[in-house]
């Protein structure tokens, strides 16, 4: 295997390629500079970087939160007349009717009732972005810390640690929505991400265990206790960097995933309550419109597409970014 | 080992004591059995309903007692020969007799679709992890991402249209048109310019090759009329045969090892030899049939392996019983394909089907039934696997690029070990450890979690039962799909673990 | 790596070469058989949203329509729901008619050679199993209602008689619509160990009674696909259960045994099949008919579709309503009469009902609905000028007047339900703080209809739900009488009661008509409640399928599944 010196003709810089200067000049660099580097330089991650800020902005701005107004005219809630029998105003493709790019009154179209559909949709994307973040980041952080603790200290507290997981693992989410639905239906989306998010978390709590079983057996684990480094110390600089990839890609696919629970529970009555909205609850409204009025079928669709997808390419670039032992494989 | 597994058997039932205890509670906040009752208008008839369902459900009695006597049903199916009792649900069915004719039909949706997608997500994913940061693994990348970012019952919408009506009008008239043909050539030169490699040049010459030769293979298959009548032919199957056995030999040793081939090849001549030689009784066979057939073909196999295996043996023996399990699966799949114009007709000439598990009151030959089966399984398998398959190739992408820059495996290439050998060998087994929990995981969850699929493909297994009984606040019901999925589990779970030593030897289990 | 590659293209050359090969030679299949041309006897597949589970749908457990549609042609009685909602005698079943007034009395013959599928003739003890069993005389037998039955005194009749009279203690508004699906006795007696069942409820075997009771409330439930031996649930009807296959289909036969005029079609099969996959089912043909519940898209999905499916809307027998709570600020009139005023009922129906019925109408009246002959000539008696049309100026005008702008307003319903979060919407922008200026809160919620929920507890100031009609008057005495059961806003007249206890002993048309209208004069004037729509129903079916008719009721398409043909 060889490592280039200067990058290669194509052009493409992958991340891991100052591994030369890292082995032949003596440039100090913090743990902290490198992941940045790494991640900057990570073309599908800052993409998707990109378009989430673009998601998060446009949906935040354009509706306004809270009591924050935003640049939008009209809101998700205002009924009104039919144009056009609904139909949005907006080219996908602009110019192919030579009308040129034009935004009109209702660039996604209105539902059946004459509420604006790029309200709703902004809407829709403002809960599914809230949901799938507070259980994405709150069930990493339950799981690494039960799987860390379980995996490295073994003995009582991870066999408590694993048979309470074991436990969690066997409740359904469902019935936990639907009660939680039942007895705070008013507190909203908010409350049914963080009661998901207490279940959900034991998925990454296993395969954390796992890894840090298998390190702890490693001999730099070795080295370090022998050195007299605390538990913690050896938890949180030694082990949990070398877990990093496993918590990154799980965490990125639970943000991923918890946008699609929202949307399965939406579709089976059990998430976020009307006259709110969230994206998955959008398509399941509008799964018949498919062939009849699609506008109000792909949108949601693609609004949720591109967040989960934003949001795994930001994984996969942090992946690369914080593995210790990144170098490029050529094959 | 043996102590671990049995006090691991022991908290799992402790857990599942907990477990439906904290289960029970959660029903019960979950609704009320009476609402459906609201809308009755005539008193004297609601009082009834409702004193009715109070008496069938034991309403009146506390809580705990209430819990108390659904245990006292549930634990008898522990003890075997005591009978199994989880109570009746709200319209008299014995909810034991409702759970065991569920299960046996979210296990057939979700087995193959599982089984399906952790092959070919590891395969992808090894692969991609291998040629980390190429064209392959931007595609895959991308590919993956997007098909994890469908909600299930949207793509369910799509498939429904585009791979079933679609694809039966279009068989009832096979015609090369243009979208076909350029959906064709599109997928045949994605598919081998990615597998090629390479430079950008190669990749575009390879893929326009491919491309033109698919829309001409295809326009051939058209114009012949091979959909109206698929299948292989005794020359296909034979080539197909040839190859099985090449990469079973490739799989344990090289094609240098020509004793190793030679066993193997004998065992494909013996595996279609069979198949040909009893055409007659494979024309309407039973799973016995078949099974005693492959079990004579990997006899022979084995005979052969051990009469001219010399040193190589083992690995002969090897070979020879995964080529007759191949060869095997080779022949099944022509035979059940080729009776597909006999299906066709069966069906009013729409074999695809959108919903249900079967035809109601299918009759036919064995072929016939199997192809029935798989039609009504392709749609709701391919809407589980382009999501789950996803899943496995980034945990294993991720999994294999951890290893592959693990000393060890440096180590082995440095002894100048075959890049085959050092992935397959050295990397491959130490990167499945992580995915051994989350395919266990994984497939105890989705017993109980196929809810989606099962609904918008109109299965009745587990799923619905569920969703259903927690619409209606069908206590008894509820209890007893959850009793099953929570085994289910904590069984998985065991495995998972159990599987944690078996690859890893270096861990151990107390 | 190199090598690998150009290993790999050969091969891929190779396999496309050899499938080419393959398609040459034609695949290796058995020579398909050629069709039998003789008249091929016809299956016909109808969609249903759940799954049957019971022959007997007159328990507490198990009357539904997942239960009682499948058994539509299977276990006849007197009478059947005609498509327009009216009683009509089920003629090749048997007859009858009233013979008198005072008490009330009824004759019934059953049909000289009505026999059941397995040969046993339909007389007097299957009359008598049909009124013991609903008379709620006993604690075993467990009827999901025993109104009207609970009236009769007497069934007159000796075992094996084919007819039998029936005497009422009181007058019963709704006799005609006694005696339907009436169940085998013999199968009764012999599963409970009984000689005869008019001698043991006579002599009050209560053993017998007991042990016939239990198997009549749970012996006919059975386990998912599990059909018991064709003795246990003969027909009486056309077709007879054949076949159950869990979670799939249920496939009915004709009955060789039955007394009438022969289906049509030889096979009936029952898919069950959720409604919202049953539109996709039928253009893959799995299906050759459906009536599902209809979503907004349905109509222009089926019309996409072209020629290939034919399809028909109209109303159903349900029908949506919006009740005041006389308990709250909606006990003074005012405030009802602004609500009346601002609620968009017309922009409901033409955003919400049109796009599936075009013929959809505004509601009037809350006893007929709009098929029905009766319904104009009661809506235009009982209609109030003021409120055909929206105003919202007019309402908030009301509200300025009576000082009560910002009034709070409960809007009360239960979710998941697309059509009344859409209602809800709609009713908020006309009533709310931009229209007519009530502080409208929308309150949809899961536990809507539990015992402790919005709807009992009368925390709701406007209630959003349906009532399903039937052109049997008893079934609304309870909604607009004092303290009736189902009055959940508190209304109170004490002429409406009056006039409710006449109507439920009246049965004759016209009268019922005349008594109606008053009633629903005086709802109108005192604002009890506001109908709003019917429900839409849709049928499609393919374009080769004959004989399928829409029909209002319950009993929905399969009501006349003899007629069922394939061309």
């Amino acid at each position: 295997m060889t490592s280039p010196l200067t990058p290669s003709p194509t052009g493409r810089t992958p991340p891991g390629m100052q591994v030369p200067e890292r082995e032949f000049t003596i440039t100090a660099r913090t743990q902290g500079q490198m992941v940045r580097r790494r991640f900057l330089r990570h073309r599908g991650a800052m993409l998707g970087f990109a378009a989430l800020m673009f998601v998060v902005l446009i949906s935040y701005t354009s509706i306004g939160f809270g009591p924050v107004p935003g640049w939008w005219g009209l809101d998700y809630t205002s009924t009104g007349v039919l144009v056009d029998e609904g139909n949005p105003s907006l080219d996908v493709i602009p110019y192919l009717d030579g009308d040129g790019l034009s935004v009109g009154k209702h660039p996604f179209g209105q539902d059946q009732i004459g509420r604006d559909y790029f309200a709703l949709t902004m809407r829709g994307t403002q809960i599914s972005l809230m949901v799938a973040f507070v259980i994405g980041i709150l069930s990493t952080v339950l799981g690494t810390l039960a799987g860390a603790i379980a995996g490295y200290f073994g003995g009582k507290s991870e066999a408590v640690i694993m048979r309470f997981t074991d436990l969690l693992l066997t409740i359904p989410v469902l019935i936990v929505a639907a009660v939680v639905g039942n007895a705070y239906g008013e507190s909203g989306p908010f409350f049914l991400a963080v009661v998901l998010s207490l279940l959900i978390w034991t998925s990454l709590a296993r395969l954390v265990r796992g890894e840090f079983l298998s390190l702890r057996e490693k001999e730099f684990v070795e080295a370090a206790r022998a050195m007299g480094a605390s538990s913690t110390r050896i938890i949180f600089r030694h082990m949990l960097p070398n877990a990093i990839g496993t918590i990154i890609v799980s965490a990125t696919l639970t943000i991923a995933a918890a946008i699609l629970i929202e949307a399965a529970l939406s579709f089976l009555g059990y998430g976020v309550r009307p006259p709110d909205t969230s994206l998955g609850l959008l398509i399941s409204t509008y799964q018949t419109a498919f062939s009849t009025r699609p506008w109000l079928f792909w949108w949601p669709g693609f609004f949720i597409i591109t967040i989960a997808l934003s949001v795994n390419f930001i994984g996969d670039g942090l992946r690369d970014a914080f593995d210790p032992r990144q170098t490029r494989v050529r094959a | 080992m043996a102590a671990y597994i049995i006090r691991r058997l022991l908290a799992s039932l402790l857990i599942l004591l907990a477990a439906s205890f904290l289960m029970y509670t959660l029903v019960s906040f979950s609704g009320d059995p009476l609402a459906e009752f609201t809308a009755v208008t005539d008193p004297d008839q609601k009082a009834l309903l409702i004193e009715n369902r109070i008496d069938a459900l034991g309403l009146d009695d506390p809580f705990f007692v209430q819990y108390l006597n659904w245990l006292g049903g549930a634990t008898q199916c522990l003890v075997p020969g005591s009978g199994c009792d989880l109570g009746l649900n709200l319209n008299n069915q014995p909810v034991t007799a409702l759970v065991a004719d569920a299960f046996p039909t979210t296990l057939q949706l979700v087995l193959a679709a599982t089984v399906l997608s952790i092959i070919l997500g590891v395969a992808i994913g090894i692969i991609s992890a291998i040629r980390q940061y190429s064209a392959f693994d931007y595609t895959i990348t991308f590919a993956a991402f997007l098909f994890f970012s469908l909600p299930i019952f949207w793509v369910a919408v799509l498939l429904k249209e585009f791979g079933a009506i679609r694809i039966n009008d279009w068989l009832a008239d096979p015609a090369v048109t243009l979208p076909v043909a350029v959906v064709m050539g599109g997928l045949s030169a994605l598919f081998f310019s990615a597998i090629v490699g390479g430079s950008r040049r190669r990749r575009v010459a390879a893929g326009l090759a491919a491309g033109i030769a698919g829309v001409g293979v295809f326009a051939g298959l058209v114009a012949s009329g091979w959909f109206a009548n698929p299948g292989m032919g005794p020359g296909l199957v034979s080539l197909g045969a040839a190859a099985c056995a090449v990469g079973a030999t490739l799989l344990f040793t090289n094609l240098e090892n020509r004793r190793v081939l030679a066993t193997s090849l004998a065992t494909a001549v013996v595996g279609v030899a069979v198949a040909y030689g009893a055409y007659g009784l494979l024309s309407d066979p039973t799973w016995v049939t078949l099974l005693a057939l492959s079990a004579l073909v990997t006899a022979i196999g084995v005979g052969i392996a051990l009469t001219f295996g010399d040193i190589d043996r083992a690995a002969a023996i090897r070979a020879s019983v995964v080529t007759s399990f191949l060869v095997g699966l080779l022949v099944f799949l022509d035979r059940t394909v080729s009776s597909f114009a006999a299906y066709s007709d069966e069906v009013n000439g729409r074999p695809i089907a959108t919903i249900g598990s079967k035809t109601p009151n299918f009759e036919g030959t064995f072929w016939e039934v199997t192809l029935d089966t798989a039609t009504h399984l392709l749609l709701p398998t391919l809407a589980i696997m382009l999501i789950s398959f996803a899943g496995y190739s980034r945990y294993s992408r991720a999994s294999m690029l951890e290893v592959m820059n693990a000393d060890y495996v440096r180590t082995a290439r440095a002894k100048g070990l075959t890049e085959r050998t050092v992935v397959l060998r050295h990397a491959f087994r130490n990167a499945m450890i992580p995915l051994a929990t989350l395919a266990a995981l994984d497939f105890g969850a989705v017993i109980g979690g196929a809810i989606i699929t099962e609904t918008v493909f109109g299965w009745k297994g587990m799923g619905v039962l569920f969703t259903s009984a927690l619409n209606k606040f069908d206590t008894n019901q509820i209890m007893g799909v959850f009793i099953v999925t929570a085994v289910a589990v904590l069984i998985f779970n065991l495995i998972a673990d159990i599987s944690y030593a078996v690859l890893d030897p270096r861990i151990r289990l107390t | 790596m190199g090598s690998t590659r150009k290993r790999a293209s050969a091969w891929a050359v190779l396999a496309g070469a050899s499938l080419v090969l393959a398609a040459c030679t034609g695949g290796g299949t058995d020579p398909v058989d050629p069709d039998d041309t003789s008249t091929e006897p016809v299956t016909f597949t109808y969609a249903y949203e759940q799954e049957w589970q019971a022959y007997n749908t007159t328990t507490v457990a198990t009357n539904a329509s997942q239960n009682a549609i499948p058994m539509n042609r299977v276990t006849l009685g007197f009478w059947y729901f005609a498509p327009d909602g009216s009683v009509a005698p089920e003629e090749v079943f048997g007859s009858y008619e009233k013979v008198s007034d005072d008490p009330l009395t009824i004759d019934y013959a059953f049909a000289d050679d009505a026999v059941w599928s397995d040969g046993e003739p339909i007389d007097c003890d299957d009359a008598w199993l049909t009124w013991y069993s609903q008379s709620g005389q006993t604690d075993t037998f467990k009827p999901v209602s025993t109104d009207g039955y609970e009236d009769i005194k007497t069934v007159e009749c000796a075992d094996g008689e084919k007819e039998f009279s029936v005497t009422y203690d009181k007058p019963y508004a709704d006799w005609v619509a006694q005696f339907g699906a009436i169940l085998p006795a013999h199968v009764v007696e012999k599963e409970a160990g009984i000689d005869d069942l008019i001698t043991a409820i006579n002599e009050d075997d209560t053993k017998g009674l007991e042990a016939a009771g239990d198997f009549w409330t749970k012996g006919w439930v059975f386990k998912p696909g599990e059909l018991p031996d064709p003795s246990l649930v003969p027909a009486s009807g056309e077709y007879l259960l054949d076949t159950w296959e869990s979670g799939n289909s249920l496939t009915l036969k004709a009955n060789e045994n039955f007394y009438g005029e022969a289906p049509v079609a030889d096979t009936v099969v029952i898919r069950f099949i959720a409604a919202t996959s049953q539109a996709q089912a039928l253009e893959n043909g799995e299906i050759q008919a459906m009536d599902p519940q209809p979503n907004p898209d349905l109509k222009k999905q089926l019309e996409a579709l072209g020629d290939q499916i034919v399809f028909a809307s109209d109303d159903q027998f349900t029908f949506e309503h919006y009740d005041f709570n006389f308990d709250g600020a909606f006990g003074d009139k005012a405030l009802r009469e602004a609500f009346a005023l601002c609620l968009p009922r017309q922009t409901i129906v033409d955003n919400l009902i049109k796009p599936d019925n075009p013929e959809a109408i505004v509601l009037d009246s809350r006893y007929y609905l709009p098929f029905q002959p009766q319904y104009e000539e009661v809506a235009a008696a009982i209609t109030p000028e003021e409120y055909a049309s929206q105003d919202i100026a007019q309402a908030k005008q009301i509200l300025e007047d009576n000082n009560a702008l910002g009034t709070e307003l409960r809007l009360g319903y239960i979710v998941p339900n697309d059509r009344r979060v859409s209602e809800a919407a709609l009713i908020i922008d006309a009533c709310g703080p931009k229209g007519a200026g009530f502080d409208v809160k929308d309150e949809g919620d899961k536990t809507f209809f539990n015992a402790g929920g919005a709807l009992v507890t009368g925390a709701f100031d406007i209630a959003l739900f349906a009532w399903a009609g039937s052109p049997l008057v008893t079934g609304s005495s309870e909604i607009y009488t004092t303290d009736g059961g189902s009055n959940y806003g508190n209304y109170s007249n004490k002429e409406v009661d009056d006039l409710t206890e006449q109507l439920n002993q009246t049965s004759d048309l016209a009268v019922q008509q005349d008594l109606i209208t008053q009633i629903e004069t005086i709802l109108w004037e005192d604002l009890a409640t506001i109908p709003a729509f019917a429900f839409p129903g849709i049928v499609a079916y393919d374009a080769a399928a004959e004989g399928v008719e829409y029909n209002a009721t319950q009993s929905g398409l399969a009501w006349n599944m003899q007629n069922w043909n394939i061309s």
